[in-house]
């Protein structure tokens, strides 16, 4: 089955309407005027870059934002899930259906952080296996109430997290659950979208194909669209807290 | 010095006190007045409705007008002097006539423009006392950037008090022919902006463009509120 | 619905519109809120100007060589397993997804916020063929739900519409029976149509900017719904209009801080989604099929004309929430999907002076719109362009064309011009009486109905000139 359709004419047309033949040798992209771009708090340490993003997430995105190291991050993450697992009203109810979490795989994330020691009778932890196929994990991911991703990234100007959809992470654990934890060694801090961007260009210069999905997250979801008043949390996730790992 | 004076249509016909006083304040402060009597108006309405190639024989003869000489020329209304600085624009296909509309263009000034740019001025003198409001104009401000030239003279105005008001850069709703075009958005844009106006009681509405300042004043009026209207050059020679 | 979105005529419109206080208040205070913080969020970048700059070379480049940019997205899309369609006219586009449609059997689709589809009515081809489809914005499910009103704005379509409107709504047709509260109301919709998402056979997104050189889609969201929209059904089609371009990651990073911004006033909305190609073989989740239909439905026209500026667009509507016009008339007075100065440039190059001769005249030409434009397009100056040919093509009122004749003729002769402005000076200053004419009639009337007229002075200046020596 052809995979492009009707291109020949419709780009004939366009060479045409730009009175001019078709335009099939490379084309020299003019180098942009200006670097403000490359100039966003470029002289930032890694801990300043830090501070903004911390506050950036707490102040303008609704989000929680915490510092811990490698040795603490299991205790860092439990804290968070029983944070959100916990009723409105602070009660632990266990008659109710238990809280659910669902992992990454992906083995950074697992080198530093054991799972099994957050798995309780009341908190049961899943971890994202593709072994179980597509049916199985999706159900996981939308009953649990928290889950867990291992960001690429963290840009600083806009409290984002950057994620690579792969075969450990599916694009539902940061999607389906009401919770969004994004953990990120402070070493992937950068100061903003341009140097996301710059990994992703160097990827496609080469002829890497993109992972099929890219996310730049930043907080839970939002709307605005009724009266303009900020709504947090609509389809995607309603809560999302950084974990930011100080000493990798 | 000597300048050209370029009248424009509004103050020829129904405004002639502020072109009046434009060339006495012109004079006073030592420029010696020519008013070219070959010209007309600079063709907005007709220009801004779209008519661009029926405005040419109009524009070439407002360019022949002021070939009388080289001197500078100099204009109380932002609007007209944004109009003619469009002509090379709009001459374009007669690169002979873009190049003598340009030549025209450059050397024409709003009236602030030249009292504080060319003739290096901020203070005429004047004493005005009371508070009031100045009514920047889209032509000014967005075509011409002549932003703090009037500011600057009004500043110098001893006894007037100048008030920020609400949005105070946002179309007064004039646009020629679009207040009797779209009459009834115009309206409404002019409402809103005697609203905003009023809410800071002031004694007077100050504006650099007639044109505005009709529009504005033209609902003041109706709307009975104890508001003068004056022309910049109506504050600057006022002793 | 197409783009044009009422039958009525544009004065009737207004008429209908400016009696709606609510409108005009939730309008006004959007207004004020969204170009305040445009204007917060330029500020706290700096360099404003540059970026501006940039954004508009970047622009231009791809406009000059659309053709080669189209070319390589379209292999880069292919290599990565998916099909491109090119579509000439709206019918092209929606036969295409139609086929898609029909090939899956599809009973379910979710769709994100897309004016191109709006443009090729591609709601009412989907439905015809047995197919639900849920718009997934908040917003636009809005509209949806209320019989498929036309949005009022091109980034909050529900502008003109109040929570107590919206709860009536949600408790007529879809059983809510909670408060006005907006978290409230979101909340059920979350809820409601949660299962859509799960089990939607085909996920249908508009395009902000393709990635040439990789054969990628970004998506601008806020709500999460693109996010499953591309993430959960099997398929995913994309519809793009065809300027929707930049040619590397490079280029993407500028025009998205420009967009996000100049729309919202935030560095990066909640989710910038980056999709190149179906999943690949070893992820679970994401589509199994990808579509990329590219959309010309006359913007090829536009890029060959004095208009091509407007293909600049990035849809932030900054040009909107900064119009006074629009303020006071409302999105839905545009008749057309697109609204405000950018609605009124580009609806009568989309869909013709028939149906959208009066919009180039809703603007006094003020020039606001210039400045917050993030690509610097000069929209005032097309607004006139616009009126230009109406003027050449004869479609303007015979009377205007017969008046501003007249002025012309007697403007281009000095004597004539001399002898008019003394006999008005004259005419003036005898019959103006408290603001008015004694005969009101033509514009004279349009003018005095909310204003007088200016108290004449007396004597013309010329004469009082040629006098004083």
């Amino acid at each position: 089955m052809s995979q492009i359709h009707n291109r020949d004419s419709f780009l004939d047309n366009i060479a045409n309407k730009l009175g001019r033949p078709r335009q099939t040798e490379p084309v020299e992209r003019p180098k942009l005027k200006h670097t403000c771009h490359h100039e966003v708090m470029a002289e930032f340490s890694v801990d300043e870059l830090k501070d903004v993003l911390v506050n950036y997430a707490r102040t303008a995105l609704g989000s929680q934002a915490i510092e811990t190291t490698k040795a603490a991050l299991t205790t860092t993450l439990a804290d968070v899930c029983k944070k959100y697992c916990t009723d409105e009203d602070n009660s632990t109810d266990t008659t109710q259906a238990p809280c659910e979490t669902i992992v990454s795989a992906d083995p950074r994330l697992l080198a530093i952080f054991d799972p099994e020691q957050l798995d309780t009778p009341e908190h049961i932890v899943h971890i994202w296996d593709t072994k179980l196929g597509y049916g199985p994990n999706i159900e996981v991911a939308e009953r649990a109430k928290v889950g867990i991703v291992f960001a690429e990234q963290a840009l600083a100007e806009s409290g984002t997290m950057v994620l690579y959809s792969q075969p450990a992470q599916g694009r539902a654990i940061s999607l389906l659950p009401e919770a969004s934890i994004f953990v990120v060694p402070k070493s992937h801090l950068v100061a903003r979208l341009t140097q996301a961007t710059a990994v992703l260009h160097e990827k496609a210069k080469k002829g890497e194909r993109l992972p099929s999905c890219v996310n730049f997250i930043s907080g839970p979801s939002s709307t605005a669209d009724i009266e303009l008043i900020k709504v947090i949390g609509v389809h995607g996730p309603i809560y999302a807290t950084y974990v930011i790992i100080d000493d990798m | 010095m000597k300048v050209n004076f370029f009248v424009t249509c509004l103050c020829d016909t129904v405004k002639a006190e502020v072109a009046k006083k434009t060339v006495m304040l012109l004079e006073q402060l030592g420029c010696e007045v020519i008013f070219p009597e070959q010209q007309g108006c600079c063709g907005q309405p007709s220009l801004n409705s779209g008519y661009i190639e029926s405005s040419k024989p109009a524009m070439k003869n407002l360019i022949k007008a002021f070939e009388c000489n080289d001197l500078p020329i100099v204009t109380p209304a932002g609007s007209c002097a944004a109009s003619i600085k469009r002509y090379p624009e709009y001459l374009a296909d007669e690169p002979e006539w873009a190049e003598r509309a340009q030549q025209v263009a450059d050397r024409l000034y709003e009236l602030t423009q030249f009292i504080v740019n060319q003739l290096g001025t901020v203070n005429v003198g004047a004493r005005l006392e009371g508070r009031a409001v100045y009514h920047p104009s889209c032509s000014l401000i967005r075509k011409l950037n002549v932003r703090e030239e009037p500011l600057a003279l009004l500043a110098n105005v001893e006894g007037l008090e100048m008030l920020p008001i609400e949005n105070q850069e946002t179309c007064c709703g004039f646009g020629g022919t679009f207040s009797v075009k779209m009459a009834d958005i115009s309206a409404e844009m002019v409402k809103e902006k005697v609203h905003h106006i009023s809410a800071v009681e002031p004694d007077y509405l100050i504006g650099a463009d007639i044109s505005c300042l009709v529009n504005i004043g033209g609902r003041i009026s109706r709307e009975g509120k104890p508001i003068k209207v004056l022309h910049i050059v109506d504050v600057l020679m006022s002793r | 619905m197409s783009m044009k979105t009422s039958k009525l005529k544009f004065k009737e419109r207004i008429k209908v519109q400016m009696k709606d206080d609510f409108m005009r208040e939730s309008v006004a205070n959007a207004q004020t809120r969204m170009y305040t913080n445009r204007q917060i969020a330029a500020d706290k970048l700096g360099n404003w100007e540059q970026w501006r700059e940039m954004g508009m070379d970047i622009r231009d480049h791809v406009l000059e060589n659309l053709d080669y940019y189209l070319h390589q997205l379209s292999e880069n899309v292919k290599n990565n397993g998916g099909q491109v369609f090119f579509a000439r006219t709206a019918s092209d586009a929606t036969n295409y997804v139609e086929s898609i449609i029909k090939a899956k059997n599809a009973k379910k689709v979710v769709k994100s916020k897309s004016m191109v589809t709006e443009e090729i009515n591609l709601n009412q081809i989907i439905e015809r063929n047995g197919c639900e489809v849920i718009e997934t914005d908040l917003g636009e499910y809005i509209l949806q739900v209320d019989d498929c009103d036309p949005p009022s704005h091109i980034v909050v379509p529900a502008l003109h519409k109040n929570r107590y409107q919206i709860r009536d709504i949600f408790k007529d047709k879809i059983g809510y029976e909670g408060s006005e509260d907006p978290e409230e109301l979101t909340r059920y919709v979350r809820d409601y149509i949660r299962h859509d998402f799960l089990q939607a056979d085909i996920g249908i997104t508009g395009c902000n900017f393709a990635v040439a050189e990789s054969g990628t889609v970004t998506l601008v969201t806020n709500e999460g719904n693109a996010r499953l929209a591309t993430s959960l059904p099997k398929t995913h089609i994309a519809v793009m209009g065809m300027e929707r371009i930049v040619p590397t990651f490079e280029e993407l990073d500028i025009v998205i801080s420009l967009l996000c911004r100049s729309a919202v006033g935030i560095p990066l909305t909640g989710y910038v989604t980056a999709l190149t190609g179906p999943r690949e073989e070893e992820n679970l989740d994401g589509p199994e099929e990808f579509h990329l239909v590219i959309v010309d439905n006359g913007r090829s026209d536009i890029l060959g004309s004095e208009f091509r500026d407007i293909l600049r667009c990035v849809r932030c509507a900054a040009c909107v929430n900064t119009c006074p016009a629009y303020r006071h008339i409302g999105g839905q007075s545009y008749g057309s999907i697109y609204s405000g100065p950018i609605g009124a440039v580009l609806s009568p190059l989309l869909g013709g002076y028939d149906d959208f001769k009066d919009l180039p005249y809703a603007c006094s030409l003020c020039r606001a719109c210039h400045d917050v434009c993030p690509v610097k397009i000069p929209l005032s100056d097309l607004l006139l362009k616009h009126r230009q040919k109406m003027g050449e093509e004869k479609i303007t009122p015979l009377a205007e064309r017969a008046a501003v004749g007249a002025f012309n003729i007697i403007n281009a002769h000095p004597l004539l011009w001399d002898k008019t402005v003394k006999i008005g000076a004259t005419v003036a200053s005898g019959l103006i009486r408290n603001g008015k004419l004694p005969l009101q009639m033509g514009a004279i009337s349009e003018w005095t109905e909310a204003r007088d007229l200016p108290q004449p002075d007396g004597q013309s200046f010329r004469s009082w000139f040629k006098n004083r020596n």
